[in-house]
């Protein structure tokens, strides 16, 4: 039925010019339009009665019809939609389907790098020779940073005036609206991975090295930074501290400022007490504890320039950052500086007690300690 | 006048009224207008010569006057009145032009389309009567056809009939017919459409109507399908006739 209709419609469209032609001829009646009238009626300056009444005429006038026809095509054509409009629209389909590709494919290949270097670098931590000692500097000079205190004097960011705060206020950490909100959102359940080091962020469980990877004496959970401490040196150096500064991320290619935008979450230092946690806040350094499982926070330090860190105790935690920032709380408050040899970022660190750590630099080596950063052993 | 155009029928004013500036600032701004319009016309330049033409007009040369300098001018412009703007008068004034002088070269001489339209109607037919024997019925359906066409075009309303012949008879694009109607091409191509199947409607009511079953109403459409030059009723009439 629908085939005859074509069909049908198709004879009536081979009729309609001939019929239409002998229409006009038949039908034509009236005064045609003068030059004046059918340009305001192509400017569509014509009243609404008038431009009816010109209508019915062309309707059935042949000469009319040609007039208006030619002087139709005698216009320019119409001005396209703004070009902005034009080339933004245009172009923002395709852009959105390359950058959700891009992303969605960082994504997979940060998880499969990180699973391969987990496993790959693991086993040397456990080897880690203290015979390959290099000539480090006396870590004796080190400065103590109290709890509030503008940071660590490599950090010359200032302190915002929240920091000031006392440390027992709940809640008022106040450094950021984005560490507001998150302390909105935080008395969240913990969520723990492996008995010995529980973890809280989705960052630190993806970067978990694999059991079998992890060294006799259980180290403390690294959380933080994408690849975590048994990154390898490619993903290292490739991927941005999360949580870290903006100065961080202004060095890295498009695929590391991707990931930074990605990951606005926190990064969480759980201590195999998981009431007693730390937590760094982007890109001010600011550091929290928590002593209820992070149902409050307290700032303990702001433009600290940390990324990641390390509690092996409830009381206990190291943090590292950039320029070889290493920064060591053994009562949970207050805090020490730990010389570096280098000024390198450092990127993850696994510590075992107050003694024992050992961490990652950006591009890819690993330092450890057996005294306190006394001095560091590259592995 | 519409006070849109205020600026272009003080131009327009002072152009007639001899002032050289005008004219000059005329000439930059609409000479170009005037001779793509031309263009527009006919790509091959054939409507060059009426351009040139109303170029002249413009500036007040009267036909027959040889110095232009020393006579008296009196400009077309002067019948610009601002219902539109000086650009889009000047190009109507142009169509017309245009228009005109092919209509009556028609009148003088046979359109060859239609001459070649005659021959290619008259060879299919002898065509089809050589390969099979012509349905008898044939010339009686396709007068039916045309005549219930006829009625149905007259019953639609004249926006619709307007329509149909901007885009079947002066062959217009849908974007052009959408502009003369002020409406989107989109929305030309569904009247277009509709105005189609109402006429098929009506088509095969009134075929209905005169007394034709379901497949003689076939046959009539499939008459017009069949035939591959562009339809033409004399010849089948003249054959009805004899």
């Amino acid at each position: 039925m629908k085939h005859a209709d074509n069909e049908r419609d198709t004879s009536i469209e081979r009729m309609l010019a001939r019929a239409l032609r002998a229409q006009t001829s038949a039908r034509a009646t009236g005064d045609c339009l003068d030059a004046e009238t059918i340009a305001a009626w192509v400017d569509d300056a014509l009243p609404a009665r008038e431009r009816a009444a010109a209508q019915a005429h062309v309707a059935d006038c042949e000469r009319c019809q040609a007039l208006v026809a030619a002087a139709i095509k005698t216009m320019p054509a119409p001005v396209a939609r703004s070009p902005w409009r034009l080339s933004f629209m245009g172009w923002l389909v395709p852009l959105t389907v390359a950058a959700a590709a891009i992303a969605i494919w960082i994504n997979v290949n940060t998880r499969r790098s990180a699973e391969s270097r987990a496993q790959a670098t693991a086993p040397k931590v456990a080897a880690a020779s203290p015979q390959q000692d290099v000539a480090l500097p006396s870590a004796t000079a080190q400065p103590s940073i109290s709890p509030g205190s503008p940071g660590s004097p490599e950090s010359p960011a200032p302190a915002a005036p929240q920091a000031q705060a006392p440390a027992t206020a709940r809640n008022k950490t106040t450094a950021h609206d984005f560490s507001d909100a998150l302390a909105k959102r935080e008395p969240a359940p913990p969520v723990t991975t492996p008995p010995a080091a529980p973890t809280e962020s989705r960052a630190a469980a993806e970067s978990a090295p694999a059991p079998a990877a992890s060294p006799a004496p259980p180290l403390a959970e690294t959380v933080g930074v994408a690849g975590g401490i048994a990154g390898g040196q490619r993903d290292a150096a490739s991927k941005p501290p999360q949580g870290t500064a903006s100065k961080a991320v202004d060095k890295m290619a498009p695929r590391a400022m991707m990931q930074g935008f990605a990951s606005q979450e926190p990064v969480m230092i759980v201590s195999p007490d998981s009431a007693h946690r730390w937590r760094l806040l982007d890109s001010r350094g600011s550091v929290q504890h928590s002593s209820d499982g992070g149902a409050s926070w307290e700032t303990q330090l702001m433009g600290a320039n940390v990324s990641a860190g390390s509690s092996p105790s409830s009381s206990i935690c190291w943090l590292v950052g950039r320029g070889g920032v290493v920064l060591l709380s053994t009562d949970g408050r207050a805090w020490t500086r730990i010389q570096f040899p280098e000024q390198i970022d450092l990127t993850s660190i696994r510590a075992t007690d107050d003694r024992s750590a050992t961490v990652t630099a950006r591009d890819g080596r690993t330092f450890s300690t057996s005294d306190r950063g006394v001095s560091w052993t590259p592995q | 006048m519409d006070s849109r155009y205020a600026a272009d029928v003080d131009l327009a004013r002072r152009c007639a009224a001899g002032d050289p500036l005008a004219w000059e600032r005329f000439v930059a701004e609409y000479r170009p207008v005037l001779y793509r319009a031309a263009d527009a016309l006919d790509p091959r330049g054939g409507a060059r010569d009426i351009a040139d033409s109303l170029y002249a007009e413009l500036y007040g040369v009267k036909d027959g006057v040889k110095d232009a300098r020393s006579a008296e001018r009196e400009s077309l412009l002067r019948y610009f009145q601002g219902r539109s703007s000086l650009a889009t008068w000047l190009r109507a004034v142009l169509a017309q032009r245009y228009v005109d002088r092919l209509r009556a070269q028609r009148r003088l001489e046979p359109l060859p389309d239609e001459e070649q339209s005659d021959r290619a109607s008259e060879r299919s037919l002898r065509a089809a009567n050589r390969d099979e024997p012509a349905d008898p019925n044939r010339a009686r359906y396709l007068t039916l056809l045309a005549d219930a066409l006829s009625r149905a075009l007259a019953r639609l309303p004249a926006v619709d009939r307007l329509r149909l012949a901007c885009y079947y008879v002066q062959e217009l694009t849908l974007a052009e017919t959408g502009r003369l109607l002020k409406e989107h091409e989109a929305t030309s191509s569904r009247h277009l459409a509709r105005s189609r199947r109402v006429i098929r409607l009506d088509v095969e009511r009134q075929l209905r109507d005169a007394g034709l079953q379901d497949d003689q109403i076939a046959a009539c459409f499939a008459s017009v399908v069949e035939d591959p030059g562009p339809l033409d009723l004399k010849p089948l009439l003249r054959e009805s006739l004899q």
